[in-house]
């Protein structure tokens, strides 16, 4: 907590994030969407295969019996290459700004479902004053936004 | 038409959280970063069926190769580095403290790019309309210790 260096990385992943949108919808705008997610996983392909031989080496075997229990936990990938496809149309046609604010809101509000239904095995989190009135300041927000 | 697209923006918000819902789970059985790995993998093998299926039905989008500049290569590389320093840094700091920061520097980061780089024009509604946002998910955050919402929704793939 102390540590001011932390807290500046963090800080600069935020910049990072922003960082993947843009030149993620950079290199959609010359090979298409789908094309660019798609070779956008193959080559993040490679540095987590390295961190996945440095870290996880020993968990690997595992994975036969987790597609076994639960090959839905498998569909990430799916999803990401969608999703990344979708982002970079975002970030083309309503800029940066439009597309991480938007997805946070996306975010809050599944989240917000989740946990006060307790979906998917999360607990079930009471609904406070608090969390109602943060509903409603999101959505006020996502309002004011789309004016 | 902005609006559809803020819309849509919010659905692939939904689809973020379900990316790290599966993978989170996946994590906690064989380990974050092979789990970041089959990720990758199982991306990268659907998106090449997908392309395949889009060109063979004529859907091939233009290549304009020789245009690309090299950045535009490094987002999935940043993207993988990005687990690697949430695991680092996600422990050592309290949850509403990487949460603003997280948010923070979105937010920043990407005025600046529409503003400077992209040129684009935001307007007042829209920096009101993302504080009051920001302002929400920092409100249910505060002082919950186990929520979804805290230790998963803002922490990238």
């Amino acid at each position: 907590m102390k540590d001011k260096k932390i807290l500046v990385l963090i800080f600069a992943m935020g910049f990072m994030l922003t960082y993947q949108n843009v030149v993620n919808g950079s290199l959609a705008s010359n090979i298409g969407v789908l094309e660019s997610s798609c070779i956008i996983h193959l080559i993040g392909m490679i540095p987590s295969f390295i961190l996945f031989v440095m870290y996880d080496r020993k968990k690997a075997h595992n994975w036969k019996r987790v597609f076994k229990e639960k090959p839905y936990s498998f569909c990430g990938g799916f999803i990401g290459v969608i999703m990344v496809a979708l982002i970079s149309i975002l970030v083309l046609k309503i800029g940066a700004f439009l597309t991480a604010i938007s997805l946070i809101a996306g975010q809050f509000i599944l989240s917000y479902i989740i946990d006060t239904k307790g979906l998917f095995g999360f607990k079930k989190i009471k609904i406070t004053f608090r969390k109602k009135m943060s509903l409603v300041m999101l959505i006020m927000g996502v309002a004011i936004m789309s004016l | 038409m902005q609006v559809l697209f803020i819309l849509l923006g919010i659905m692939v918000g939904f689809l973020l959280i379900f990316l790290k819902t599966f993978n989170m789970i996946l994590g906690e059985e064989i380990g974050v970063y092979y789990s970041s790995f089959m990720n990758h993998f199982v991306g990268g093998v659907m998106g090449v069926i997908l392309v395949g299926i889009f060109w063979s039905i004529g859907l091939k989008s233009e290549l304009n190769i020789a245009k690309i500049p090299w950045y535009a290569y490094t987002g999935g590389i940043s993207g993988a580095f990005f687990v690697i320093l949430s695991n680092y840094t996600m422990p050592k700091v309290k949850i509403l403290t990487s949460t603003i920061l997280l948010l923070g520097g979105q937010f920043i980061s990407s005025l600046i790019m529409d503003l400077f780089f992209f040129k684009i024009e935001i307007s007042w509604n829209k920096i009101i309309g993302a504080l009051l946002i920001i302002g929400a998910v920092l409100i249910y955050s505060k002082k919950d210790k186990k929520s979804i919402i805290d230790n998963d929704c803002l922490k990238a793939s």
